[in-house]
């Protein structure tokens, strides 16, 4: 996706060093993570200008507890100048088409609110909650005011209900403009009402990071994508309800008191319109289906949008034998006669489910490819 | 692998009629869903097939070759996590389940006749004993019981808990007086206390489960989740682990926790007249008010079988409220109901009746005072009925705080709005200056929310006018609008219109009653400080 002068971001990460919250290790590496993503050509097409992108990372405020809500709400209330300046020059009272709206930090929800999200900012207070922004309440401010065309909300932050209601039970004035329905909506929490958001070490290189945003960027980097190389709103939310789970900890995927699910919503007729992303341009065409059809058919592993390492551990009596690789439909995709002394069979697959089955063994072993990292199967567990 | 191309009809079945089910195909699309039974037809393929109650997932690859014709497949039963001991859940022991079914049959303390109240507080930290293990204290510390009139019942922690060294157990009966009681906790460290609802019906025995929780750091500081857990109504004091009913309760509160909007038909065939379980029949009849348009009638029928089942229960009469057209009842919320979703009934019902909540009754009282994040309505004790009651300060008590800040200030800024000489319109803020001031200072933020919404109770529109014809004729303001205003706000305890109240009510999540009061303590004040200066 080339950068686009109408896509505008903002990205806020704090970690509450020095603060009597505990100190978060993920926010900030999540927001720079998802900063990267957003104003790259191939992710989130945004100009790493100031305008147009806003990182906020409490680490850059040398100590002070930044940044507050006024701070965060500044940064959207820019756009309050921006449309007005359109509306002076004789234009739509408009920003934008896109608008990316990141949060992560320690987070809690409304009781009485349980769509809404806030995120508790710097100088926030253990016991004391009132210093937050309320990250669904920005996004809906911006739909009504239908300053762009799409709005994007990420939150990784916990959704651990309060119960002080009249604090928190602010909803958005009603003054905007009058056809905001047309603005499409993409908003995803890390986890349900009422439960809490993960962040722990994640491979390559253990850095900290939210269990949501690692499966988030993940998608956004193209595990995410459809069948034309596209990240939609629809392909997105099917990968983060499958997937998310595979970033946690074996001891958070059996936990059954864990949500395994992101929250998200959309209106279900903008699931496709809304293209986050193209990973591959215009998608595969007809040749290089057709080739790759081909290709699964003559048993080596063809080109994919987004290919994740696999590792099959090959049975002891393996040498000599075909190994077929299905994909969820059963068309083969990939096949090896193993040689003498091969323990195992290394290829690359798309996101998809899979079944690895010998020639002459009648049952297949499944399993499932999205998930960062290799994919490890055993035929002889 | 031969692979025929033609649709395979799948069908698969939970064990649980209340699982949820979802197939997903190899694009990870959703291609066929149901609860305690999904059918689909489909492409042989490889397809995921999840169960979920509540939050809780569980996850299996299904292969359909399509080459034995249309496949069923019966899902084992889901391992999900409940408070109560039960076979084949996630978080058990075999020692728990024995000893719940042990303590359940025996009375601990006899405190009346007609009915039990049987809690069981546990912990559990891994299914075999860690190589830490070693801390050992009886879960069951801190709770003990009281009347609605706050009178001392029984303490819970009549005796060891079991479990030797690693996640302990124990249980109390009581044998009650029907009627509504308070499980009261005592949180560690002089941090107060907390309190539920927990209504003993005649010949039932109400069976609550709790797991632990820390409520700060340290060994000391894990006591029951008091918010959270598990209720059933036995007929008899008696606990089976294997009964299969349990399973089901808990799963329909699993659905209820998380707002399922769908009740399959296996579990309407087991509401309305054919009920047998209560417990079950309080949570269904939530999850029948959930759906797009909820089957009255079936929620009728199963009010219905609560009433013959149990008699009075708040719980019940609470989900009676929404029935259409249900005239109102001679039953009032003196205590409140066990379930949050209940509470939530009542209140929104004393936009139309304001009388259901008395304002000086237990629900009243606690209404400012919720506390905890889990299904069951939690309070913090009302400080006259605590140790600490003397120090206890209204201010601290910052639910009620804030509501009266706001009202108050919200009044004050009307009436000098009114009094003011300026009538003129102000201009349209900004639209996110709303939201800078939200951030900035929240109390004045949700008063700035509430100017629409309070405007009417005050009738401060018409006043403007009022006074707009007075300068209009006499070119006179202040004194006279002074007095106006007065006449106005000593309106503000009275009565509120309906529409005004059902806003407030909505804004503030507490009874109506409890708002109008509030309104005319405020009023009173703000009287008060205007004689004084």
């Amino acid at each position: 996706m080339a950068h686009d002068d109408g896509y505008y971001a903002i990205i806020v990460g704090i970690k509450y060093a020095d603060q009597e919250l505990n100190t978060l290790r993920g926010p900030e590496n999540d927001a720079e993570s998802f900063y990267k993503w957003v104003v790259s050509s191939e992710g989130g097409g945004v100009h790493d200008d100031e305008q147009h992108c806003r990182l906020i990372l409490s680490s850059r405020f040398g100590g002070a507890a930044e940044p507050t809500a006024a701070r965060v709400v500044g940064a959207f209330e820019a756009f309050d100048r921006i449309a007005a300046k359109n509306a002076d020059e004789g234009r739509r009272r408009h920003v934008g088409k896109r608008l990316y709206i990141y949060l992560a930090g320690h987070g809690f929800a409304p009781s009485n609110l349980d769509e809404e999200t806030g995120l508790l900012v710097a100088d926030a207070k253990s016991g004391d909650y009132q210093q937050h922004v309320l990250g669904r309440y920005c996004a809906h401010w911006a739909y009504k005011a239908y300053y762009f065309d799409e709005i994007l909300l990420f939150m990784d932050c916990c959704r651990t209900p309060l119960l002080t209601n009249p604090v928190l039970n602010y909803k958005p004035r009603e003054v905007n403009a009058a056809d905001y329905e047309k603005v499409r909506r993409l908003y995803c929490f890390a986890c349900k009402w009422s439960y809490k958001a993960r962040e722990r070490e994640m491979p390559p290189n253990n850095a900290w990071h939210g269990v949501f945003t690692t499966a988030l960027l993940e998608g956004l980097h193209g595990a995410a994508a459809d069948s034309k190389g596209r990240v939609t709103a629809d392909s997105l939310y099917r990968y983060l309800k499958n997937f998310t789970q595979c970033y946690m900890s074996p001891e958070e995927r059996d936990d059954q008191s864990v949500p395994k699910e992101p929250d998200i919503f959309y209106e279900p007729e903008h699931g496709t319109k809304i293209v986050i992303t193209t990973v591959k341009k215009d998608g595969p065409g007809i040749a290089e289906r057709l080739g790759r059809m081909f290709a699964g058919w003559m048993g080596f592993t063809p080109p994919s949008l987004k290919g994740y390492a696999v590792e099959i551990a090959l049975p002891e009596d393996a040498a000599g034998r075909k190994f077929e690789v299905l994909d969820g439909k059963l068309n083969p995709v990939a096949s090896v006669s193993a040689g003498a002394e091969q323990p195992s069979w290394k290829l690359e697959l798309e996101p998809g489910f899979y079944a690895v089955t010998a020639e002459d063994d009648p049952f297949p072993k499944l399993f499932a490819v999205g998930c960062g990292g290799t994919v490890h199967v055993d035929l002889n567990a | 692998m031969s692979i025929l191309t033609r649709k395979v009809q799948l069908t698969i079945r939970a064990e649980d009629p209340a699982t949820e089910i979802f197939i997903i195909d190899g694009d990870f699309e959703l291609v066929g869903r149901g609860v305690g039974e999904a059918r689909s037809s489909l492409d042989p393929g490889i397809y995921k097939v999840k169960l979920r109650a509540g939050v809780q997932t569980s996850e299996k690859l299904i292969l359909l070759r399509g080459d034995k014709g249309d496949e069923e497949i019966m899902l084992d039963a889901f391992e999900f996590s409940s408070a109560a001991p039960l076979e084949r859940t996630a978080k058990t022991h075999e020692f728990h389940r024995d000893a719940a079914r042990a303590h359940a049959e025996k009375v601990d303390v006899t405190a009346g006749k007609g009915s039990w109240i049987y809690v069981f507080a546990r912990d559990w930290t891994s299914k075999t004993r860690p190589e830490d293990a070693g801390r050992v204290y009886n879960p069951i510390r801190g709770l003990s019981l009281y009347d609605v009139h706050g009178e001392y019942v029984a303490s819970l922690h009549t005796g060891e808990g079991t479990g030797g060294d690693w996640d302990p157990c124990a249980g109390c009966n009581v044998e009650v007086a029907p009627g509504s009681y308070r499980l009261r906790l005592e949180l560690p460290a002089d941090g107060g206390t907390v309190e539920r609802t927990v209504v003993a019906s005649r010949r039932w025995q109400t069976q609550v489960f709790l797991m632990q929780t820390d409520y700060g750091r340290g060994p000391e500081s894990r006591e029951a989740d008091l918010s959270r857990g598990s209720v059933f109504l036995s007929p008899s004091t008696a606990f089976d682990p294997a009964d299969p009913s349990h399973r089901l309760t808990e799963l329909a509160r699993l659905a209820l926790a998380s707002g399922r909007h769908r009740v399959s038909e296996e579990l309407r065939k087991r509401l309305g007249r054919q009920l047998v379980n209560p417990m079950f029949g309080i949570y269904g009849a939530h999850l029948l008010l959930l759906e797009p348009q909820p089957d009255y009638e079936l929620l009728s029928d199963t009010v219905a079988s609560l009433r013959e089942l149990l008699g009075a229960h708040p719980d019940v009469e609470a989900v009676a409220l929404k029935l259409p057209g249900a005239a109102p009842g001679a039953y009032r919320f003196d205590s409140p109901p066990m379930l949050r979703r209940s509470w939530a009934c009542v209140v929104e019902a004393t936009g139309a009746q304001s009388d259901l909540v008395p304002v000086e009754s237990l629900s009243g009282r606690i209404s400012t005072r919720l506390w905890g994040d889990g299904s069951w309505l939690a309070w913090a004790t009302p400080p006259a009925e605590t140790r600490a009651a003397a120090a206890e300060v209204e201010a601290e008590q910052p639910t009620l705080a804030v509501i009266r800040d706001a009202l108050a200030t919200q009044l004050r800024e009307l009436r000098e709005s009114a009094a003011s000489a300026e009538l003129a319109p102000p201009p349209a803020p900004s639209v996110f200056g709303h939201a800078r001031g939200l951030l900035a200072n929240l109390a004045a933020q949700l008063l700035r929310s509430l100017n629409e919404l309070l405007a009417p109770v005050f009738n401060l529109n018409r006043q403007r006018k009022a006074d707009d014809a007075q300068v209009e004729s006499t070119g006179r303001r202040g004194g006279e609008a002074q007095s106006h205003m007065s006449e106005e706000s000593a309106r503000a305890g009275g009565p509120l219109d309906d529409e005004t109240a059902a806003k407030l009510i909505k804004t503030f999540g507490i009874p109506r009653a409890q708002i109008e009061k509030l309104l005319g303590d405020i009023e009173k004040r703000l009287g008060d400080a205007g004689k004084g200066s």
